[in-house]
């Protein structure tokens, strides 16, 4: 964006001249990239990207070093190869998953669309879409850009619009046009516009929109109603016209989808920090063998044999020479092949997560799908979920599940034995209703069902019978559909009537009024002339509301009611009380009038019709209630369970309201009755910071009497202590002492808590709750929530969503999932993990991601040690010759080391590993604590593999040397010479890693077999071949003849099988006496895998669960969420004068 | 479901599906204390053979490193005298058990840094194969620094550098045999030259055919500086007649096979037709080697060597530790186990249980 943009303060878009809009726009495309790498950059990102890595920048600089000559003991091209080598195999990773970047990019940006140039229809490609360009969009098709709406094939401009891309809601949204575009209707007229749109500069606030349409003079305001997103579909209307006003990464979609940020792990992190420890222990034998070295030169034996001619010529040049000697000689005691490898291994592990029949879902064909296969180990450590709820916990599906009519209980489930004896199905409701007459309670229920509400309902193409309905509301939708099994067919609304298929009988109702719902109201009521001629109100709302306006005889049902009520709320069922009542014509005719009166008012008009409708909304019959479920996706209550009994805390952030979102939070069972719920109520906070800070100072003084002093008093965020980096961090165990709380609190609310001043004190009354549920929360907040977690709580955050509007919390969280279950979701191109089903979130972070953790942890610290081992080696040699840098072993011996001979073991290690399999981790979800606090892969570990390597390169160094004493001499009186005993060594070496590898890993296959005996097999086997080979080929003249020599030679095998031997020795025995006398929970649940023991106690936890649900029952005695997830200031009016029985013009 | 609507269907594989048969090698009392027994059982009488067998090799150590200074002489030699005119040190010592056939000569360096990397850099192995004649003082410099050309005179040294330089230049007679009342009974136990060095070893060495030479060449050529002072045929230089066969030399192929560690042997000499009988011997040692200069010792050693080489106890000696502790250990873990085992996937034990 260009400055003089910037000081604009809107854009100036002229309808139907292209020219002056590319002079203003020339640099806008409608092209979008989500692309890393172009042809040109890739070079210079990818180097820079990989050069960010210490240890590549530490290669680099070896191997610069060893081209000087004379100063590198081993070839000069040892560390330069291999560099490279790594590198073209991280290169092409990068290059094979942008190029699948590129290749959806290319499928977008190619979608046809039609644009509207000189009186006709032109086919483009997206990306040729330009600012001020008119386009047709048809049924079906996906906006290009950001449109405002000119006219639709609809009446009054209307068009509906799916927009689950954007937040995963799939019920339709209404959007209308302006009066003065609607008439539109051709390409001809549409090229003729002439006038221009102010429009907001571009932004990513996907609710608001402000702008100004000018046509002949006249400007007309424009505002979110005339505002069509990129990324959402146009539905179940044929066509529209718009002006394209923003393109490309302009569009509020794009702007909301920040560029991918690299997520670097915090076992990366924690890698990066032991390279650079490793450095300085690199440092420290570097300048120790340096003044050794340098020590050295004043004995004797440099003096008379090594500097025969001359006057001692030692100089600092040659101190400087000899430290950068052994800077080479030990540098890779960083592994140059753990960075590569643990790319692999993890590319590997995200392969076998897509690959997994537990994570497919059969219903859409989807897999799991591992978009940053980087982050996988941190599947393992997730301490902090924070999920979304529609289409994430929900399936976004409402469905008529249950009802009370007359204090009967009726059910959905069609098989009797599945309900309560009490119930009766729905089934025999239809056949009571076919007998019951107008006035039966059991008729008007359904007559209210398919009456009173907002729905319009759409004819099949297909079929003439079927109707689909499209509501704003999911539940209303539910109900209408729900009157449908009672065959009450909602078939046409007309702006003053709606007709009902009843049996096959089309009866006509003539509304008369309507009552709108508001969040004050909490009903809705319409006023209808019956066929009969009856005039009758029927009112639909909360329980509480529609209670306090009951006749007195008109609560006989009440009791029961109430009684069901609170059973299906305990079910997590959404609930709306239904009441009726006939309306004499003399009361109507005095209250039409107040009501039009009220109607036509232009000062609080909507004060005035509340008043207005609460003459009518009195004496009210209580007919029954309904239960909605809200459908929860398969296995949800068993996942949050699960994932609790882990450890994990989930947070729901939501933008529903804050009855359904708790009623949600029953249902998936992750609040409960017993909870104790704070609630940030607005009366009592007065919307305003103080209010919100004293508020949480109040709780937190409550809740923190119940803590033990030393939690109570303990700052808060917990400092980072280096403890923590050290051991594994403590369990938070504060929860323990306070009873179950639940905190519900509101974007509004949240506003406030998160401002500086607030936020450590909300998160600290937050980290005490055992539930968090956030509700009408903007996408912004929901991304500032994740963070205030993950900046001042050392814990790993985990963001699962499936809309837009989760986008940002899914980039904020440490590992972001989407779910992938509808088409092209924004959220899942957006996140590190995409999967079909929450549930999927168990097998993935329990089983997956402990593995992942486990094993990589093993592949990091195994690689440290094993290369500690080798080059130690060397160390300790050099005080056997003089700090004089030479090596021990050949140098592409040395090299091979890490390319070939102990490349295999860290990767099947990575690959295979499994210290415990699927079935037992889903069992025992408790293990995965160890993830979180990071007990696997934390400081003290690396130190105590540092020491094993230590420890096994000084034992190894000491008996060569002692068994080699003075030269080995071989049965015919030959001696040995150095390179034999350097190739002994590394056979020893090669021998006590490998057997250390062994010992680490807990599952042995044939692959692990394989790569542990293979690599000590290829040793032995090249050794010989090398031997002869290397000499020919001048790779390794010093190896010359000693093919001959060390096979025939009885010592070499004799020390090659005990020193091994005695290296592992201690290993072995530590690791079976900590089994035997430090038993922790991991040993006991690998022998009842291995032995297969039978846990009967583990399966009370469910038996305890069952009692947990009866007691919740009988506890029920709170909240009931009610059935109203209807937009306030809604389309309602919009849809009343809606008529299906119009015809639509064609738009062309 | 037809397969057309699920081809994102994974394959059901033991492989995808991380379920490939394995086995869990966990360690419990059922496996480890068979291993342990195992490795006792298997160690135990190979350390003691192995021990034995070392015990079984003969070897006398003779360090004559002070014999020019004119004090006792450390044991076992019984006596020695030195000849300070020839610098021949006579060294008489007594073998006590038959040697038997194959036995070797060695003489022992310590405290010389054989594996110091500049010294081990230090030759050409073109000058040694190819006879190369180097016409470029930087190519020759590049391969034998410090010693590769005379600083002075500007002639290159043949054979150059710091391992040919230092080439061991003490000398060992044949043992003469001595009766029991200490006369030389005139007998003698020779060792050969021939047959000590790697066959690897000769083929990188090469004889320059010195009739072949200009003068020019030839006198471009001079020998190493120690061996200028250290070998009286070479005090004033290369002739046609003194010019070194390193091809034939053998000793000088043992040497620049460079050791290991700073304490070594080097193979001199060995007999493999007659066996060394007890009784008094002495050896003529021409004396020149500089260790002083640096430090260290220089001995002579007889040996011969068993079935497993030479002589070495240690590695048997680590066999019988290892495998002691071993079934020590075994013996240990298996009481235990029989008289209070663990119950194994003792559900009890869980954490979340006990708390």
């Amino acid at each position: 964006m260009s400055k003089s943009q910037l000081n604009e303060p809107e854009r100036i878009i002229y309808l139907n001249d292209s020219e002056k809009n590319l002079l203003k726009y020339k640099k806008e495309s409608n092209y979008i990239s989500t692309s890393k790498y172009t042809i040109y950059s890739f070079i210079f990102i990818f180097l820079k990207e990989q050069f960010s890595k210490y240890a590549n920048v530490f290669f680099l600089f070896t191997a610069l070093l060893q081209q000087i000559p004379n100063v590198s003991p081993t070839n000069r091209w040892t560390t330069a190869i291999p560099l490279v080598f790594v590198l073209s195999v991280t290169a092409v990773k990068e290059i094979f998953e942008d190029y699948k970047r590129h290749k959806t990019d290319n499928e977008v940006n190619n979608r046809k669309i039609q644009v509207i140039e000189n009186n006709s229809i032109n086919i483009k490609t997206w990306n040729d879409v330009k600012v001020g360009d008119i386009v047709r969009v048809e049924n079906d098709e996906y906006f290009p850009a950001d449109l405002i709406l000119l006219s639709s094939s609809e009446p009054d401009t209307l068009c509906y619009i799916e927009t689950s891309n954007l937040d995963g809601e799939t019920n339709l949204k209404i959007k209308q046009g302006l009066v003065e575009t609607s008439n539109i209707l051709t390409p001809e007229l549409a090229s003729q516009m002439k006038g221009l749109i102010k429009s907001e500069q571009p932004n990513n606030r996907l609710y608001n929109y402000d702008g100004v349409i000018i046509l002949n003079d006249k400007s007309f305001p424009l505002d979110p109603t005339q505002l069509l997103l990129r990324g959402a579909k146009l539905k179940n209307t044929q066509w529209i016209y718009g002006v394209v006003i923003t393109t490309g990464h302009n569009t509020k979609l794009l702007r909301n989808s920040n560029k991918t940020p690299i997520k670097k792990t915090s076992v990366e992190h924690m890698t990066n920090y032991q390279i650079v420890f490793l450095f300085g222990i690199l440092l420290v034998l570097s300048l120790t063998c340096t003044i050794g070295y340098f020590l050295r030169q004043d004995k004797s034996f440099e003096k008379t044999v090594l500097h025969p001619t001359e006057e001692n010529s030692f100089s600092i040049k040659d101190i400087i020479l000899g430290f950068l000697t052994f800077i080479v000689l030990y540098n890779n005691l960083i592994p140059i092949s753990l960075i590569v490898t643990m790319e692999f291994v993890k590319y590997c592990i995200s392969i076998l997560i897509n690959n997994d029949m537990d994570m497919y879902y059969d219903v859409m064909d989807t897999t799991a799908q591992c978009r940053t296969s980087s982050l996988v180990e941190e599947l393992g450590q997730v301490e902090y979920i924070f999920s979304d709820k529609t289409g994430t916990l929900t399936c976004n599906i409402m469905e008529f599940k249950k009802c009370s009519i007359a204090g009967e209980k009726y059910t959905r489930s069609t098989k009797k034995n599945d309900g309560p004896i009490n119930e009766i199905t729905f089934d025999e409701l239809k056949g009571d209703l076919k007998d019951a007459d107008f006035n039966d309670v059991i008729y008007q229920f359904v007559t209210l069902l398919s009456v009173c509400h907002t729905v319009i309902p759409e004819q099949d193409e297909n079929d003439p019978s079927v109707y689909n309905y499209q509501a704003s509301s999911p539940d209303e939708g539910a109900l209408v559909k729900g009157a449908l099994l009672f065959d009450f067919k909602f078939t046409t609304r007309k702006p003053h009537s709606v007709i009902v298929n009843v049996n096959g009988q089309d009866l006509e109702y003539e509304i008369l009024n309507v009552c709108e719902f508001n969040s004050t109201r909490k009903r809705m009521s319409t006023i209808v002339k019956c066929p009969n001629g009856e005039i009758k109100i029927y009112c639909k709302g909360a329980d509480t509301v529609i209670f306090e306006r009951l006749a007195k005889n008109g609560n006989i049902y009440m009791d029961k009611t109430i009684e069901h009520l609170e059973e299906y709320a305990s079910e997590g069922l959404r609930t709306l009380c239904l009441a009726t009542r006939t309306i004499s014509p003399e009361e109507y005719e005095t209250w039409s009038k107040i009501f039009d009166a009220a109607s036509t008012t232009l000062v609080n008009r909507e004060e005035e019709l509340s008043k207005a409708a609460e003459l009518i909304e009195k004496d009210l019959f209580l007919l029954g209630a309904t239960a909605i479920e809200d459908k929860l996706q398969d296995g949800i209550p068993e996942t949050i369970t699960t994932l609790s009994q882990a450890g994990i805390k989930i947070w729901i952030l939501t933008g529903d309201k804050q009855e359904t979102a708790i009623n949600i939070g029953l249902s998936c069972q992750l609040i409960n009755n017993e909870m104790e719920l704070i609630i940030f109520d607005d009366e009592v906070i007065k919307g305003t910071s103080q209010g919100v800070s004293e508020f949480i100072d109040s709780q937190l003084s409550t809740i923190k009497q119940k803590l033990p002093k030393k939690y109570a008093e303990a700052e808060f965020p917990p400092k980072i202590t280096f403890r923590n980096k050290w051991i594994g961090k403590e369990e938070d165990i504060r929860q323990k002492f306070i009873p179950p709380t639940g905190l519900v609190i509101d974007g509004k609310m949240l506003e406030y808590a998160l401002r500086d001043e607030n936020k450590i004190k909300f998160l600290e009354l937050a980290t005490l709750c055992q539930a968090v549920i956030c509700c009408r929360v903007s996408p912004l907040q929901k991304a500032l929530v994740v963070k205030l977690v993950k900046n001042n709580i050392d814990a790993i955050t985990l963001a699962i969503g499936d809309g837009a509007n989760d986008v940002g919390m899914i980039q904020a969280a440490h590992v972001g999932v989407g779910i992938n279950g509808m088409e092209g979701l924004q959220a899942a191109r957006a996140a590190d993990f995409a999967i079909s089903q929450f549930r999927f979130l168990r097998k993935l972070l329990l089983v997956h991601g402990s593995w992942a953790y486990s094993r990589l942890s093993k592949l990091i610290l195994y690689s440290f040690y094993k290369n500690l081992t080798l080059y130690l080696t060397q160390f300790w040699y050099s005080f056997n010759n003089g700090f004089s840098g030479q090596t021990i072993y050949e140098s592409w011996t040395l090299t091979s080391y890490n390319v070939i001979f102990t490349v295999f073991p860290p990767i099947v290690m990575g690959f295979f590993d499994q210290f415990l399999n699927a079935i037992y981790l889903n069992k025992y979800p408790k293990l995965y604590k160890e993830g979180f606090l990071g007990k696997k892969f934390n400081i003290s570990l690396f130190v105590a593999w540092a020491l094993n390597g230590i420890y096994h390169s000084l034992l190894l160094y000491l008996l060569i040397k002692n068994i080699w004493f003075e030269s080995q001499i071989d049965p015919n009186g030959d001696i040995g010479n150095h390179w034999m005993l350097g190739s002994t060594l590394f056979t020893c070496v090669l021998g006590t890693v490998l057997l250390k590898a062994g010992l680490t890993m807990d599952k042995w296959n044939k692959y692990t077999t394989l790569a542990i005996v293979g690599s000590y097999a290829c040793w032995i086997i090249l050794l010989p071949i090398y031997c002869y080979i290397g000499p020919l080929i001048n790779l390794s003249p010093e190896l010359d003849g000693m093919e001959k020599k060390i096979y025939s030679s009885s010592i070499f095998w004799f020390s090659v099988i005990i020193i091994p031997c005695v290296c592992i020795f201690r290993d072995y025995i530590w690791k079976f006496m900590s089994r035997e006398y430090f038993t922790t929970d991991k040993h006991v649940i690998q022998e009842m895998q291995k032995y297969i023991i039978d846990d009967y106690s583990a399966d009370q936890s469910w038996y305890q669960k069952a009692v947990g649900k009866v007691k919740l029952i009988n506890h029920m005695r709170k909240s009931r969420g009610f059935a109203f997830s209807q937009l306030e200031s809604g389309p309602a009016d919009i849809i009343r004068i809606y008529d299906t029985t119009k015809r639509k013009p064609s738009g062309k | 479901m037809t397969t057309k609507l699920q081809k994102n269907r994974p394959a059901d594989t033991a492989f995808k599906q991380q379920k490939l048969k394995s086995w869990q090698p966990l360690l419990t009392p059922k496996n480890v204390i068979p291993i342990f027994l195992i490795i006792g059982i298997l160690f135990l009488p190979i350390g003691i053979a192995l021990y034995l067998s070392s015990e079984s090799v003969k070897e006398i150590v003779l360090d004559y490193t002070n014999c020019s200074k004119g004090v006792a002489p450390p044991v076992p030699i019984q006596r020695w005298t030195y000849d300070e005119a020839n610098k021949i040190c006579t060294v008489y010592f007594k073998i006590f058990e038959v040697y038997e056939k194959p036995v070797y000569l060695y003489y022992r360096l310590t405290n010389f840094y054989q594996n110091h990397r500049d010294y081990t850099k230090s030759y050409s192995p073109e000058q040694l194969k190819a006879g190369t004649i180097y016409t470029n003082k930087g190519e020759i410099e590049s391969k034998c620094s410090p010693l590769d050309f005379d600083k002075k005179t500007g002639k290159q040294y043949y054979p150059c550098g710091l391992i040919a330089n230092s080439f061991f230049s003490d000398t060992f007679s044949p043992l003469n045999k001595y009766d029991d009342n200490d006369v030389s009974t005139g007998e003698q136990y020779i060792f050969t030259e021939s047959g000590i060095s790697w066959s690897s070893d000769r083929d990188k060495y090469k004889n320059i055919d010195v009739n072949s030479l200009t003068d020019d060449q030839l006198n471009s050529l001079i020998p190493p500086k120690n061996w200028q002072k250290d070998f009286p045929q070479y005090k004033n230089g290369y002739t046609r007649e003194n010019f070194p066969k390193l091809a034939d030399m053998e000793r000088f192929q043992v040497w620049m096979r460079v050791a290991g560690l700073p304490n070594f042997r080097k193979l001199y000499g060995q007999n493999k037709i007659q066996n060394l009988y007890t009784g008094l011997y002495s050896i003529e040692i021409y004396d020149v080697y500089d260790v002083d200069g640096f430090g260290g010792t220089k001995s002579v050693i007889i040996s011969n060597v068993s079935a497993f080489g030479g002589k070495n106890p240690f590695l048997g000696i680590g066999y019988i530790i290892i495998g002691g502790i071993s079934l020590l250990l075994g013996i240990i873990f298996l009481i235990k186990n029989m008289i209070n085992p663990r119950k194994l996937g003792d559900t009890n034990y869980l954490s979340y249980k006990t708390q």
